[in-house]
């Protein structure tokens, strides 16, 4: 029901919002901006790459929206674009995994079965491309082939890098049984 | 076998036969520990999303409203001075490869032009 309503929403300001009508434009904004920055805030390690995420998002969404078909739902598509600004973001500022690479080096004697964290914590624990790839897949629910294509890397790639993620996320959340 | 790694068990949440998953799938469906890790992986999952979702803390409407329109006067004046410098070129060509000598006449007196208008 909600979606309906949102889809007849959508389908009032989409035509205005082409032609670059500001009240149309602003209600697209208003609809997908909460989980734009949602979606980017998760992939970003700061709340300032993230609002940068969110501007980047809605000038692409604005200036691409007459080539918007309407083949998938709009959400769908706003998503994507956020999801390729945010991981091109991460890219720009690659050094942080290497950070977060001697972070766990230095920690890794501290990883014991006593030691647990809470979710949001462990999440934000993970390096960038790890914790971009839990959240495309796990909760966005992206396929690896997606994930692949929007981080220029392979499927492979995509699928190591979620098991490494629960693996680490298992152990900081005490979630490890022994067997 | 060994119970499964975090690998073959993500790899048997995925739709679809992999090769190779059905030698996994046939220890899981015999292996209470394998399906436990499965039962914590799928509850670690739904916890992630049921994560609350960070809220933006400023409206940025504006600064992309004000972007865009920016953004579009400037391309706008772009595609004018790019149009104005195409129909410089054309002309600018059309004047070098005009036909002067070919016996045509090379000056148009003002009777001439007004016979070719009429005609």
């Amino acid at each position: 029901m909600a979606e309906t309503a949102r889809l007849a929403q959508e389908e009032a300001f989409l035509p205005a919002a082409r032609r670059g009508d500001p009240a149309a434009q602003e209600a697209l904004y208003r609809a997908f901006e909460g989980q734009v920055y949602g979606l980017a805030r998760r992939i970003c390690r700061t709340r300032e790459d993230a609002e940068d995420v969110v501007q980047e998002t809605f000038m692409e969404v604005f200036r691409s929206l007459p080539r918007f078909r309407g083949d998938g739902s709009l959400w769908g598509w706003v998503r994507t674009i956020a999801s390729s600004k945010a991981l091109m973001r991460l890219r720009r500022n690659k050094y942080r995994d290497a950070d977060e690479l001697m972070d766990d080096m230095a920690l890794a004697g501290r990883d014991s079965p006593g030691l647990r964290m809470d979710l949001e914590a462990a999440l934000e624990r993970l390096s960038d491309t790890s914790r971009a790839v839990v959240w495309l897949h796990d909760v966005e629910g992206y396929t690896h082939d997606e994930i692949a294509q929007m981080m220029g890397k392979t499927v492979s790639f995509s699928k190591s890098q979620l098991a490494r993620a629960h693996t680490r996320l298992r152990r900081w959340l005490g979630e490890e049984v022994a067997t | 076998m060994n119970h499964l790694t975090m690998e073959e068990l993500l790899e048997l949440r995925e739709p679809g036969l992999e090769p190779g998953t059905a030698a996994a799938r046939e220890h899981f469906t015999s292996c209470p520990a394998c399906q436990a890790e499965a039962d914590r992986l799928s509850q670690r999952i739904a916890r992630l999303r049921a994560l609350p979702a960070p809220r933006p803390t400023r409206d940025q409407f504006p600064l992309v409203r004000e972007r865009f329109v920016a953004e579009r006067r400037t391309r706008r004046v772009f595609m004018g001075a790019a149009g104005i410098l195409a129909l410089a070129a054309s002309v600018a060509l059309a004047l070098m490869l005009r036909p002067a000598d070919r016996g045509l006449p090379v000056q148009l007196g003002p009777t001439m032009i007004a016979e070719m208008v009429t005609s």
